[in-house]
């Protein structure tokens, strides 16, 4: 036994319950050729996506059928295989977990491979690129304000495109792609530690997978991706800290844990703050069930956390408070109205096909059920386990997520993020039930009906994450453009439209902006879109709340689209920062009024995208 | 005893070499890996450094590239507090030093240790011996493995030229852009800088004429510049695919101007206009 993470979890002698009398057909495959399967499946997906660029984009059922069929041949070997009760050793789980991260990964790039295409990308991309040129580290992002005091992800990019020569969108799918893999590998590294049965830390990790954000929010060039990768890696740091025999290993994983917390807090706020948290929960754990050494280590860790949080928002990232303010007031006042009056009347700001709100009702079902036999577990079993103890507290989360999905505004999208925290502790009591559950009496006498059952339910877990995540189901696959609705309004004619402006006009220009072309005006273009600016585009006539609104907002250039006249966003709303779905088309005239008004010049038209010059009209701040 | 040592020395002349590639500004074939090897350097020499007991060569990788992507966030933090612009030397700089550092700390660290109990080491060696597969299943799981990379990767490059045969709709843009000094080179943002100033467009007295074809196929156009409501300049030009056009005029805000753009042979009805917004 040399000490390693690896031999710890292998050396342990299988139980009775791990050894497998009777083998399922997926059982009996080598790795390889579930890797195989895995890449055939990424291939089949791909071809679906292929389907969705050729015309009909989501409303393929062809491309749609191939892009689930491609899922079905990544998820169902590496979940029937890591479920099975057939003896697995450490390296072959761990070969299982990074062929099933690798192959989403390569679906996420395969949805937009020759650039960004989620909103937040632009947002990094032209932090980044901000860097590189300035050489400053915290550059005004017009995009992100709050993102400029978290740096990290940028530092990373910048310093590989500097020592590579590779471009932003290059380095920046290797930085994602590298801490994503990191995360998950440091995710079953500390379940293995906590846990001591790689076959169970397994089991976590393919559960983890059914996060909505995982394989989307948590694999994009975003700082939250880069920032999950040291909050993995603080969890084997700090448990490594406390566990180690030699107090000079002690202290050298604490100063790594350390090095992680300092780390997190640069890159991202949320997840400096989930650290904390969980660092504390193992703390109260480990002094519930009397591991006073490892209390002792998590409160000094959590302490440094804490204070390093707190320091980062006190001298450099004030703007954190104001930013978090109104999502926090208004979670709060979401559930005090669902504790009020049973429901919330807070408006929904997105819809999903009833096949979706059924499976994700089913696994919330699922989910609840095996945290409750799981905590049975947890009790029964591990009672004198701090972290397991901690993650049992930790699922009183998964409540809280719930509440935030049913009554908050975007309620969807909140518990969706959260869950990537949340579903950290769910994913450990989860697997303990389930492989009590595979290994219990009554489902070992039944066979292969019930492992088929157990199967089919992690699976639908697993289609779950990924239909209710992202991208949506009417973007599920890439096609034509679509008005106003993240990467499917991401065409090279926005490119290009965001290149000439940065070219023509120079960077930090107010523009009045559809929610289609705004990130990418403010990424490639450099500009600064304007939210809640729905009044220039409500009136036919250059009159009244028009003119109001452009002179509130300062409007230096407004643009228009005319497909805005043609189509509903699919999103729901077609400016940046309106809360009310559109329910009717854009009038054309409503666009078109800026032709007509003495003193907005014409500056550029493509036919669809126009842009006006409103400087002459004097509402905006002339050269000082 | 060298083979212990021969990662150190590797990292060493990596970093040496990445670092010299990326400042002579080699070709890609030999940045790029380099350049890859040089980032990861830092975290593989302090990673030996730090956590010097014995881990998995899993763990070893993870924790390796874990601190990789640590040092550039510090590092980078701390240049800020040095007031040190973090440019391209700066962090080729930082990457170079911080893999030689840690292969001072490790030669160091290795020095130290005690040497290995003889005895041990052997009867370490004849106990449990790892069961080893037959060479030729190696062999074929290997194959199958590289089959899998090679499918894997193969999606990559099937969607990159799926993409880029996309089929938009064709366009043709058109622009007037006033020229304003100042406006148009890049001046950086910083969180301390007031908003762009140069934006005031009253005042140009030129502007940038241009027209681009995205139509897919070469074309051939029409610009008509019309100056109070009279034809002034007609330009007919021929662009290919993706190519532009541009001529610098005068401009001004006193009096109406406007350009139209024909694709030929409909000279009848523009395909598309822009003005001064008099």
């Amino acid at each position: 036994m040399d000490g390693s993470l690896g031999s710890r979890a292998a050396v342990r002698r299988p139980s009775r319950a791990e050894r497998a009398p009777e083998a399922s057909v997926l059982s009996r495959l080598p790795i390889s050729v579930i890797a195989l399967i895995a890449a055939i499946g990424v291939f089949v997906s791909s071809v679906g996506y292929a389907d969705g660029r050729a015309g009909p984009g989501s409303s393929s059922g062809p491309g749609v059928a191939l892009y689930w069929l491609g899922q079905v041949l990544i998820l169902v070997p590496i979940a029937g295989r890591l479920i099975s009760r057939r003896q697995m050793g450490n390296g072959s789980t761990i070969t299982l977990i990074v062929i099933l991260t690798v192959a989403e990964y390569l679906l996420k790039v395969n949805y937009t491979p020759l650039g960004f295409g989620f909103n937040d990308e632009f947002l990094h991309w032209r932090g980044t690129t901000n860097m590189l040129q300035s050489g400053k580290l915290f550059e005004l992002n017009y995009g992100l304000p709050i993102g400029t005091y978290y740096p990290g992800i940028e530092e990373v990019t910048s310093a590989l495109v500097s020592a590579t020569g590779l471009s932003v969108y290059e380095a920046g799918l290797v930085v994602a792609g590298v801490a994503h893999l990191l995360y998950i590998c440091f995710l079953y590294l500390a379940f293995c530690v906590a846990i001591r049965s790689h076959r169970i830390a397994g089991i976590a990790v393919l559960i983890y997978y059914s996060a909505p954000a995982l394989t989307s929010f948590n694999s994009m060039f975003v700082y939250e991706t880069l920032a999950l990768a040291f909050l993995g890696f603080c969890m084997v740091a700090a448990l490594r800290s406390a566990i180690e025999k030699s107090a000079s290993d002690r202290t050298r994983w604490f100063i790594v844990a350390v090095l992680c917390i300092f780390a997190t807090v640069i890159t991202h706020h949320i997840t400096s703050y989930m650290l904390t948290l969980f660092l504390i929960l193992v703390a109260i754990a480990s002094r519930i069930t009397g591991s006073r050494n490892t209390a002792a280590r998590f409160g000094i860790l959590a302490a440094i956390s804490a204070a390093s949080v707190g320091l980062w928002i006190a001298f450099i990232a004030r703007l954190t408070i104001s930013y978090f303010t109104p999502t926090v007031t208004g979670i709060v006042d979401g559930i005090n109205q669902l504790t009020k009056s049973g429901a919330s009347d807070t408006p929904q700001t997105s819809t999903s096909p009833f096949s979706n709100t059924l499976i994700g009702a089913v696994s919330i079902l699922v989910i609840t059920i095996l945290i409750a036999l799981g905590t049975w577990q947890a009790w029964k079993r591990h009672r004198r386990h701090p972290w397991i103890i901690g993650m049992m507290i930790g699922c009183l989360g998964w409540f809280v997520d719930l509440g935030i999905r049913l009554g908050t505004p975007d309620g969807q999208e909140l518990a969706g993020r959260a869950a990537t925290f949340v579903y950290i502790p769910v994913s450990v009591l989860a697997a303990l039930a389930l492989t009590r559950l595979v290994n219990s009496g009554p489902v070992r006498r039944w066979g292969a009906g019930v492992t088929a059952l157990v199967m089919a339910s992690i699976v639908s877990l697993l289609l779950d994450g990924l239909a209710n995540g992202w991208p949506p189901s009417w973007e599920r696959l890439p096609g034509p453009h679509l008005v106003a609705s993240f990467e499917s309004s991401v065409d090279p004619e926005e490119v290009r439209v965001s290149d000439w402006t940065l070219a023509n006009l120079g960077p930090g220009n107010r523009f009045a902006a559809d929610a289609g072309i705004y990130p990418v005006l403010i990424g490639y273009g450099g500009q600064n879109p304007l939210q809640q600016i729905d009044g220039l585009y409500d009136t036919p006539t250059w009159l009244g709340q028009a003119v109001s609104t452009a002179n509130s907002l300062e409007v230096q250039f407004v643009e228009t689209d005319t497909r805005l006249s043609q189509q509903l966003p699919a999103a729901g709303t077609y400016f940046p920062g309106d809360t009310s779905f559109a329910t009717q088309k854009i009038p054309l005239a409503n666009l078109t009024k800026y032709n007509n008004v003495t003193g907005v010049a014409r500056i550029y038209s493509d036919g669809t995208i126009t842009i006006y010059n409103l400087v002459s009209q004097g509402y905006v701040p002339q050269k000082p | 005893m060298y083979r212990r040592n021969l990662d150190i020395a590797l990292a060493a002349i990596i970093a040496i070499l990445g670092g010299l590639a990326a400042a002579a500004k080699l070709p890609g074939t030999a940045t790029i890996p380099l350049g890859i090897g040089l980032f990861f350097a830092p975290g593989y020499m302090w990673s030996e450094a730090i956590l010097s007991q014995r881990l998995s060569g899993f763990e070893r990788t993870i924790t390796s590239a874990g601190m990789a992507l640590i040092f550039p966030i510090l590092g980078g933090f701390l240049f800020f507090a040095l007031h040190i612009p973090l440019l391209k030397s700066a962090w080729i700089g930082l990457l170079v030093v911080l893999t030689l550092l840690g292969v001072v700390a490790v030669a160091i660290q290795r020095l130290r240790e005690a040497p290995v109990d003889r005895r041990e080491y052997q009867r370490q060696q004849r106990t449990a011996p790892p069961p080893r597969p037959k060479r030729g299943v190696t062999a074929l799981n290997a194959s199958i493995f590289g089959l899998a990379a090679i499918v894997a990767l193969g999606t990559v490059a099937f969607s990159v030229k799926n993409a880029e045969a996309q089929k938009f709709p064709p366009q043709s843009a058109l622009s007037m852009a006033p020229i304003v000094p100042g406006a148009q080179s890049f001046v950086g943002t910083s969180a301390s800088s007031s908003p762009n100033p140069a934006a005031d467009t009253s005042t140009a007295t030129q502007a940038h004429l241009e027209v681009s074809n995205y139509e897919g196929v070469a074309e051939q156009y029409r610009v008509q510049l019309l100056k109070k409501g009279k034809v002034t300049n007609t330009w007919t030009i021929t662009l290919s695919v993706n190519q532009s056009w541009q001529i610098t005029i005068a401009y001004t805000q006193n009096y109406k101007m406007r350009a139209n753009l024909y694709i030929l042979p409909n000279i009848t009805t523009p395909y598309t206009y822009v003005d001064n917004g008099q």
